[in-house]
């Protein structure tokens, strides 16, 4: 039996396959990080796609055309065509039009958890197009929502050096397409609308494993979302990628998990020897 | 300079005729333009003053007004037209 963990490259780079041991930690994983939110916090799992109507209407298809996954389905004569699904880029984007409409009476969170997929370009460790996330997501007022990111981040990065990960905090910016690149970087980090944890997945090779953001009230605005202030509902979330987390384990303990420090196999929920 | 200004705010900034009211002070991201609204004031303001913003002036601040998108360009083409 080899109990190690591991993630088995196929011929499609970024995809991997993953050991039974990988996945005992992932669950680990899934547990530890969603005990971060109340206890009663609405649960949701999202599949792997999503209408691709929601994802033009937010706009993901205009400023990273070049991540969308796009699916090619059709029923009546089996000839290839665009289908009304896209392959989901991050989970928040499902919950957005769940409360469409709404009119919230007070602060609400979401734990969702996800199955992503982003056309990304390199293949470097822990850069993989398939990969699943836990994303904690805010509805609430501005200021709430600023105060509750980064809360949840400076948790989220105590619950992560519980687990031996030493990570950095630094303001980022997603990876805009085209010319406007620049420009939507620069105001990005301007208002420090994105948080990263970033951590050694590798030897030399730092990725980021989470990632804060504040949308303001761009999807509030789009979904039509009342704040409990009676305002545009602002948003926020905070993402994991649980590929990226569990190699960054490996990578500082090894990839057998009965070395691991005991209270590193505790928070995972791995059984400890006796 | 600044009814040119005027005019790429109407075709890009998404708020349409509301830019011919404004007043050059008036803030534009108040008004409702976004991120990536802007982004597309930035491209036409280069395509039609034929320069490059450095990345020191994207910023908020210089997209703000018309007041400081005409003092941004002006200061970067060194043109004194107005």
């Amino acid at each position: 039996m080899t109990p190690g963990i591991a993630l088995i490259p196929t011929t499609a780079a970024g995809v991997h396959l993953s050991t039974g041991g990988f996945e005992a930690v992932v669950r680990g994983l899934s547990s530890a990080l969603a005990a971060l939110a109340p206890h009663d916090v609405r649960q949701l799992r999202t599949p792997p796609v999503i209408a691709r109507e929601i994802i033009e209407k937010v706009g993901y298809h205009r400023s990273f055309p070049h991540l969308l996954g796009r699916v090619s389905a059709r029923a009546d004569d089996g000839a290839p065509a665009e289908s009304d699904l896209v392959l989901l880029p991050a989970g928040c984007y499902c919950v957005y039009p769940v409360y469409a409409g709404a009119r919230l009476e007070s602060s609400t969170e979401l734990s969702v958890e996800a199955t992503c997929f982003r056309q990304e370009a390199g293949a470097e460790p822990g850069r993989l197009r398939s990969f699943r996330m836990r994303e904690f997501v805010r509805l609430d007022t501005a200021d709430r929502c600023l105060a509750w990111r980064d809360d949840r981040l400076a948790a989220a990065r105590d619950r992560l050096a519980e687990l031996g990960l030493e990570t950095e905090s630094e303001v980022a910016s997603d990876p805009f397409f085209g010319r406007g690149d620049r420009m939507m970087r620069m105001l990005q980090v301007e208002r420090g609308l994105k948080i990263e944890l970033r951590a050694e997945v590798a030897p030399g090779q730092v990725q980021a494993v989470a990632s804060g953001n504040y949308h303001t009230d761009q999807f509030g605005g789009l979904f039509s979302i009342t704040g409990p202030d009676g305002r545009v509902a602002h948003t926020a979330c905070l993402a994991f990628g649980y590929e990226r987390l569990a190699l960054a384990v490996a990578h500082r303990h090894g990839a057998d998990p009965h070395d691991w420090p005991e209270r590193v196999r505790k928070v995972l929920g791995l059984e400890v020897p006796a | 300079m600044e009814a040119q200004v005027r005019t790429i705010l109407r075709e890009h900034s998404g708020l349409g005729n509301a830019v011919r009211a404004i007043g050059i002070h008036d803030s534009l991201w108040l008004m409702g333009m976004t991120s990536a609204a802007s982004v597309e004031v930035m491209l036409a303001l280069e395509s039609t003053f034929g320069f490059e913003f450095p990345d020191s002036e994207l910023r908020h601040a210089t997209f703000a007004s018309i007041f400081s998108i005409v003092r941004s360009v002006r200061d970067l083409t060194g043109s004194v037209a107005r």
